[in-house]
């Protein structure tokens, strides 16, 4: 009985079988506007930012920190910079974790963020609720099977992570800004995998952001089924132009299907874009492709 | 950064009043659903932390889980001898630092329950057993500056609010021998304008009183269009509908916060008027709520 009043609740709310409507015809300015007021957050809530330790490595440090995102909900985080920064106002970037339990700290975000530090951008990996340090009971064993039964396929759950996700990204930024001397117009997200679909949502609603990569994202997984509309990638995507976005996936990538999940996204984005297929299955960017996304965000975040 | 703050704020304040007069469409409406809905198949991880009997009146001091991570306390009332499926309320009390446990939520329990219905009082986030730093004082000009006046964190709140009462209606009808159809909820004063919204949210409700509500307090400045009563009241019908205020109360005037919200409410609703400032229902005012619920949950 519990299943069926949900799938009545689900039907209702005009959830259809397989959620690629908004592919085809993106809601419009009305309903995003909507959307937005949810994502809102009040920027005068103390950050209370705590550094909780440092680290040197080969010219990089990185401070692990934490600050309040929303009233209650703490936010854990790694900022990198190279240690000898200028006093100019330097240019950043968020980058989003996949979804391994690890959050942040998995292998190539930890990867990703020197690299780019090194690059001359400050970089801000936060963990995405219930990832890495905010783990909580909803998710143990962070199976995929675990995930998709628990968040990604329980529709308001996910729009409910993806919200928290929007207001941690937007606090991310306020804090780079306020607390690091950060350039605002100079801020740029990264994404990658579950975190390259947190980002086009992002990137969609906070127009603060000035370059948007997303690599090896999509519309989204092989193992989802449904999302609202407010948490689909294609009510966004087509929302960051005239920002540049590029979005790097592999031709083989069977998470993140690229007929089914990803041309069909891009599909729907706008100018400045660019695609940049690799002969990969679903993994972390290539060497090659790490220095095609240097140069891009170089170019577009200068 | 403070400016676009400000305009979000102006643009809340300038327009506080516009839904009053043109509430949105259904299709907007809709979208708000999306941002309401919640995971039924979640645990309620239902925890009983006390129990106590007074006057033919057991209350259970329950705790359950509403949406992942999120525990929502409260009490749960029920008459000592019941044994059948009862009808049953939720309680959403009013703006104090004591949540259910105020006396106005207190007085409706033990009444409810000894005349025998199951009544589950919640704490709202934010408030009673759920306090946090958000609030410590609790004044009024506290709880302005932080969440009433706080477009984004208020609509959050009220979010949660709808979430938790659809949860605490899958638990009595679940846990607590309710019977589903026959369901109502009940606000008081800051429950009551949290309660407009979760009853046209959550189409379940069978039966709607709003004691001591309005469209928003005096020293309220706006909010966003998704927490404005306005775009709720029209859309608790065909549900019946009992609306109780005070023709002297200067937390929710008459003419400005109750009349316009009132004049958006479709039939079946009643609207019961008495000569009173912001106040708790007395004995008497009870008895009608009381006469009211049996009528319309029948």
């Amino acid at each position: 009985m519990k299943r069926r009043a949900l799938a009545t609740t689900l039907l209702l709310l005009g959830l259809p079988a397989a959620a690629d409507q908004w592919l085809t015809k993106p809601v419009d300015d009305r309903t995003f506007k909507t959307y937005l007021d949810f994502f809102a957050y009040n920027r005068q809530v103390p950050f209370d930012l705590r550094v909780l330790d440092t680290e040197d490595q080969q010219g990089v440090r990185r401070e692990h920190v934490s600050f309040l995102s929303t009233p209650g909900v703490r936010v854990l985080a790694n900022l990198y910079a190279t240690a000898g920064q200028g006093p100019q106002k330097a240019a950043a970037l968020i980058l989003l974790h996949g979804g391994g339990a690890l959050g942040k700290d998995a292998p190539t975000t930890k990867v990703l963020a020197p690299l780019f530090a090194r690059a001359g951008w400050s970089v801000l990996t936060p963990d995405l609720q219930y990832f890495g340090e905010r783990p909580s009971d909803l998710l143990t064993t962070f199976s995929e099977q675990e995930k998709h039964d628990r968040l990604y396929n329980q529709p308001p759950v996910y729009l409910a992570w993806i919200t928290q996700s929007a207001k941690d990204v937007s606090r991310s930024l306020d804090l780079l800004v306020e607390q690091r001397g950060v350039d605002p117009k100079r801020i740029g997200v990264v994404g990658m995998s579950r975190g390259a679909i947190v980002a086009s949502i992002v990137a969609g609603a906070d127009r603060r952001l000035a370059a948007v990569a997303l690599l090896y994202g999509g519309h989204f997984d092989a193992l989802e089924r449904d999302h609202l509309p407010a948490a689909c990638p294609a009510n966004y995507v087509g929302r960051i132009s005239p920002r540049p976005l590029l979005m790097i996936n592999g031709i083989h990538d069977a998470d993140m299907i690229k007929d089914r999940a990803v041309a069909p996204l891009f599909n729907v984005a706008r100018q400045p874009k660019r695609i940049l297929w690799a002969e990969t299955g679903h993994q972390a960017p290539t060497e090659e492709h790490q220095a095609a996304l240097l140069q891009w965000l170089r170019e577009n975040l200068k | 950064m403070k400016r676009a703050l400000a305009c979000l704020l102006l643009a809340a304040s300038a327009f506080a009043g516009q839904w009053l007069a043109k509430p949105v469409d259904d299709r907007t409406f809709k979208t708000y659903l999306g941002f309401f809905a919640y995971d039924r198949q979640l645990p309620l991880e239902l925890k009983i932390l006390d129990v106590s009997e007074q006057d033919g009146v057991a209350r259970e001091h329950l705790s359950f889980q509403s949406t992942p991570g999120v525990r929502v306390f409260a009490y749960f009332y029920r008459p000592v001898a019941a044994l059948k499926r009862t009808p049953a309320v939720i309680l959403l009390h009013g703006g104090g630092a004591v949540g259910k446990a105020g006396a106005t939520t207190q007085a409706f329990g033990l009444t409810l329950a000894r005349l025998g219905w199951g009544v589950l009082a919640i704490d709202l986030q934010y408030f009673g057993e759920r306090s946090t730093d958000l609030l410590s004082t609790y004044t009024e000009q506290e709880k302005g500056d932080r969440l009433y006046n706080q477009p984004s964190v208020y609509l959050a709140w009220v979010g949660q609010t709808v979430k938790d009462v659809g949860r605490a209606l899958d638990l009595l009808a679940a846990e607590r021998n309710a019977d589903p159809g026959r369901i109502a909820l009940l606000g008081s004063s800051r429950g009551a304008v949290l309660g407009t919204i979760a009853a046209a949210a959550e189409r379940r409700l069978a039966a709607v009183v709003l004691s001591y509500g309005g469209h928003m307090t005096a020293w309220e400045k706006g909010h966003l269009p998704a927490a404005c009563p306005a775009n709720y009241i029209g859309r608790i019908s065909p549900r019946p509908l009992l609306m109780l205020n005070g023709t002297q109360d200067a937390t929710f005037p008459r003419d400005t916060a109750v009349l316009p919200l009132h004049k958006l409410a479709k039939n079946p609703q009643q609207t019961l008027w008495f000569d009173t400032g912001h106040a708790a229902p007395n004995e008497e005012q009870r008895a009608s709520i009381v006469k009211w619920l049996r009528e319309s949950l029948k």
